[in-house]
């Protein structure tokens, strides 16, 4: 349910952009699962209920555990995720919070390590994308339904 | 220069379609120099 303006209708060649990064994004090599927990922790920091709503949703139907998902608000304090995973979610905060302090050396560095250039590269795309689609949805009070 | 990873080196891809974005809202009607002011104060 649309309470303001509904982008999708007024710019569709903008959300035909978007969709078209995103797409792509879906073709890299980066994991599904792991693609998903990006969106949902994004989601959580930017607030944006529509975003939690699809991704957990989308996440489940890839074979997500639920623990996993509720832990996804605290994983730092969470022994559910893997080295690897624990990387990218906090390049995902980091990036998803850059007014705070950028993305830290150590955070990168870490990424670089765990990651390789081409994977950290492609998460930042992803964490970018997410964050594009968080601030349409939160700006023009996108409302998921309610089953 | 980047001191870093070079994003639109290693996802081209990624560039192209963000830059199809960009060129599209480059014909929008939003004036150009608010466009650049909204860059500016961008973070």
């Amino acid at each position: 349910m649309h309470t303001r303006i509904n982008i999708s209708q007024l710019e569709p060649q903008s959300f035909k952009a978007m969709m078209g990064l995103e797409i792509y994004l879906k073709d890299t090599s980066v994991d599904p699962k792991l693609r998903q927990l990006i969106k949902i922790r994004a989601s959580i920091l930017n607030n944006c209920a529509y975003c939690i709503q699809m991704h957990t949703e989308e996440s489940k139907r890839l074979g997500e555990s639920e623990q996993r998902l509720y832990a996804l608000s605290a994983w730092k304090e969470s022994p559910l995720f893997s080295e690897k995973e624990r990387a990218v979610l906090e390049l995902t905060d980091e990036v998803t919070l850059i007014t705070l302090h950028g993305l830290s050396e150590a955070v990168y560095i870490k990424c670089l390590e765990q990651l390789g250039e081409q994977y950290l590269a492609q998460c930042i795309m992803q964490i970018v994308t997410i964050n594009m689609w968080n601030r349409i949805a939160v700006a023009t009070k996108m409302t998921h339904e309610v089953s | 220069m980047h001191t870093r990873i070079n994003i639109s080196q290693l996802e081209p891809q990624s560039f192209k379609a963000m830059m199809g974005l960009e060129i599209y809202l480059k014909d929008t009607s939003v004036d150009p120099k608010l466009r650049q002011s909204v860059y500016a104060h961008k973070n």
